[in-house]
């Protein structure tokens, strides 16, 4: 199977000149472009954060967490309930990051602890349940949170910019995509990836499985709520959607699509299929067809799966060992 | 170039960036037109997800209001209408980012439309930033028009669910003039469920009835034998019960025979998909209130046009939805015809507040405090009969828009 840190490139294998080309795009999109496509952009952004903490726990430590809403849930209504109900300024959206930051430490802890004493899919199954017990709790306290029908509250200055909102989801972007390739290439990532491959065998080299776990669960929760928090100051609104099933679907096809295993993977993931549903969604008026756009939408997954199992970055991968075979050169980047 | 180097450029690029960029760009106002200007009208609603039939008859409706109200030219004061549809996909956040689209990039100069009352409050704010009305049908949360959710831009021709929970107290009111009712009442606990049992409950107590039990049922659950036993023995004089989607409780409630207790049930008749999950009631028996079915409207002309044109277009019946997006068509045309096509808000709202508009249902109108649409609704019997496909609502009387006004949510 090769070498377990090049099985997918990691950040700095890229070219820097596309690295570079990607950036000065980004950063020129706000002043060419309509608010609607900055939003988009701005979502894109989050959405890769999002997917790449849940890829943390599935491309990297190998744990099935079916109820990752609850991260990204938690930290939009931290925002939406303490601007609703508290105030709308600076220290009260550091009070929320705060409170998202504990409740992330706490639930990711609980995880933990369950998968220590139990299996893949065991965890699997707790996990799902827990999202839906913060789903319906958020449902049920309605005199709070509104249920479905959703809170709408105003952001404070400068987020209520959509430029500044943007850039800040670029830094964003940037920050944690940092944080998280610093955790995966650090020693305690080597670890994640062995317990993957091998738990059993991680343990038996002198591994202590359990704290790395809890390390993945509490970076990944971390990350997640902190994009949640970015997600409610971006729509001004949220409601009991954002701790649905669908939201966890989301964040593990974005990065499935994209590959898993690899943090770009989640941002190439997330940018493709955010922009495939636009794209799609815009078509609506070209042709009655695409009024039936869920079909072209659950299209793309079926290709995916089949022509690129390992999801983008992973044919990327494959297309230049091939390349590297027929050149005769080094198969593995030093 | 090291990594860090890298991550350090793009940072500093980043912030000269953000301080050259922090400038407000003007919001896109509502553009009057010109005489013979096209009119764009951005009609967004659930055309795929959960509430697709719900959008799809919309949409149906206002092609219909349109026609008749344009008499079949779509001009308005001498302006071409063009729609341009979107669809939420029944998530808020898409239909924020797509109602974006449609007042920026399409520049329309109205909006109507919205399925989910959750893509409806996503998208409320952006009505008084772009500074465009917007006429919702059929979305129904209270909320909507409740502080601080709501702002001036926005109108809505579909009944609020305050509404609906006093259509079911006048009912009952007009069965006893006398009072002393007990009643009791049984929802999925959800949203929706809370949504329609609270103001109900408040208007209810209001009228003097004595609420002996509130049940909730978890949405998906297929046995409701402990709430509906605990129903039987508490035995209300009537029973308002409210569902919508799968697993409804029509056939277990026939099943533990609350009648035989003395129980009659109540309730709101919804669209067709959901009648036909009625049909052990039309076999029980009943009496509710419905929002609209095509036969119940009493010598309304605009009806018997759109059930035929209906008819004729589409091979079958208009729906509930289906009146909603009518009136939406006729809210808008008759409030254009009124400016002259001006769609500038500070001439469109102060023509809209308080305006009557024709419906399918009647006569409504927007009242002045939250611009809600004060409108009939019927009381009628549940029946059905062999070889009905759905349980079949038959008209017992109007109730009247006075008699069902909803308690005012915005502080105004």
């Amino acid at each position: 199977m090769g070498n377990i840190t090049s099985r997918f490139p990691n950040l700095i294998t890229i070219p820097k000149l596309l690295w570079l080309l990607a950036g000065i795009v980004i950063l020129i999109i706000p002043p060419i472009s309509t608010t609607a496509t900055i939003t988009m952009v701005s979502r894109i952004m989050i959405f890769a954060v999002y997917a790449m903490a849940y890829d943390i726990l599935r491309g990297y430590i190998g744990i099935i967490h079916l109820g990752f809403a609850l991260f990204i849930g938690g930290g939009t209504y931290f925002v939406a309930i303490l601007f609703a109900n508290v105030g709308i300024s600076i220290p009260i959206l550091l009070l929320a990051i705060v409170g998202t930051t504990i409740y992330s430490i706490i639930w990711a802890l609980i995880v933990g602890k369950i998968a220590a004493k139990s299996g893949l899919l065991a965890t699997a199954m707790i996990t799902m349940a827990f999202a839906e017990i913060m789903r319906n709790m958020m449902e049920r306290w309605r005199t709070v949170t509104n249920g479905l029908d959703g809170l709408t509250f105003r952001v404070p200055a400068p987020f209520d910019n959509r430029t500044f909102m943007y850039y800040a989801c670029f830094v964003f972007l940037l920050l944690m995509a940092f944080a998280l390739y610093k955790f995966t290439t650090s020693p305690t990532g080597r670890v994640w990836q062995a317990v993957r491959e091998n738990e059993q065998r991680a343990v038996f080299l002198g591994y202590d499985t359990n704290r790395a776990r809890t390390i993945a669960l509490l970076v990944s929760g971390v990350v997640a709520g902190l994009a949640g928090v970015m997600f409610a100051l971006l729509n001004r609104f949220a409601n009991t959607d954002v701790l649905a099933m669908q939201m966890t679907y989301n964040a593990m096809l974005y990065s499935l699509v994209g590959g898993s295993g690899s943090l770009f993977g989640s941002i190439i993931g997330s940018a493709v299929v955010v922009l495939f549903q636009n794209f799609l969604l815009d078509l609506r008026g070209v042709h009655f067809i695409f009024e039936r756009w869920l079909i072209f939408f659950g299209s793309l997954y079926i290709l995916v799966v089949i022509f690129m199992p390992k999801g983008i970055m992973g044919f990327v991968e494959t297309i230049r060992e091939r390349w590297k075979h027929k050149k005769g050169g080094k198969i593995y980047e030093s | 170039m090291s990594l860090k180097k890298c991550i350090v450029l793009f940072l500093t690029l980043s912030m000269f960036a953000v301080m050259a960029a922090c400038g407000e760009s003007a919001p896109a106002g509502g553009g009057s037109g010109g005489e013979g200007s096209p009119l764009r009208i951005g009609a967004i609603t659930s055309l795929s997800g959960a509430l697709q039939s719900y959008g799809e008859d919309f949409q149906r409706g206002f092609y219909l209001g349109l026609e008749y109200m344009t008499n079949n030219t779509f001009t308005v004061a001498g302006r071409p209408i063009e729609i341009i549809w979107e669809d939420t996909t029944n998530t808020p956040d898409v239909a924020r980012e797509r109602t974006l689209s449609l007042l920026e990039r399409d520049r329309v100069e109205l909006v109507t439309g919205f399925a989910s009352s959750g893509d409806a409050m996503a998208s409320l704010a952006l009505f008084e930033e772009f500074r465009t009305v917007a006429v919702i049908d059929p979305a129904a949360a209270d909320a909507i028009i409740a502080a601080p959710n709501w702002n001036e831009y926005i109108f809505r021709t579909g009944r609020t669910s305050g509404q609906d929970a006093l259509a079911m107290v006048s009912v009952l009111q007009n069965l006893h003039p006398e009072g002393g009712v007990t009643v009791a009442t049984l929802a999925p606990d959800s949203t929706f469920g809370f949504a329609m049992v609270d103001p109900f409950i408040a208007a209810a107590e209001a009228a003097g009835f004595d609420v002996l039990l509130t049940e909730f049922i978890p949405p998906d659950a297929t046995d409701a034998s402990p709430q509906l036993l605990r129903l039987r023995s508490a035995a209300p004089q009537y029973l308002y019960t409210i569902w919508a989607g799968p697993n409804s409780p029509w056939i277990q409630i026939d099943e533990l025979d609350l009648q035989g207790a003395g129980v009659t049930l109540i309730t709101g008749a919804p669209e067709r998909d959901a009648l036909a999950a009625m049909i052990p009631l039309g076999q029980m028996g009943g009496i509710g209130f419905c929002v609209y079915y095509y036969t119940l409207p009493q010598n309304q002309h605009l009806n018997d046009w759109m059930v035929r044109r209906h008819f004729e277009e589409h091979n079958m019946a208009p729906d509930l939805f289906t009146s909603g997006g009518f009136a939406a068509a006729s809210a808008i045309i008759t409030a254009l015809e009124i400016t002259g096509g001006v769609t500038d808000p500070d001439v469109l709202i102060p023509t809209m507040r308080g305006m009557e508009f024709n419906t399918p249902t009647g006569m409504r109108y927007f009242r002045y405090e939250d611009h809600q649409a004060m409108q009939d609704l019927f009381e009628i019997d549940f029946t059905w009969q062999e070889g009905d496909e759905y349980m079949v609502p038959s008209f017992r009387r109007v109730i009247g828009r006075d008699e069902i006004v909803p308690p005012i949510l915005n502080g105004r």
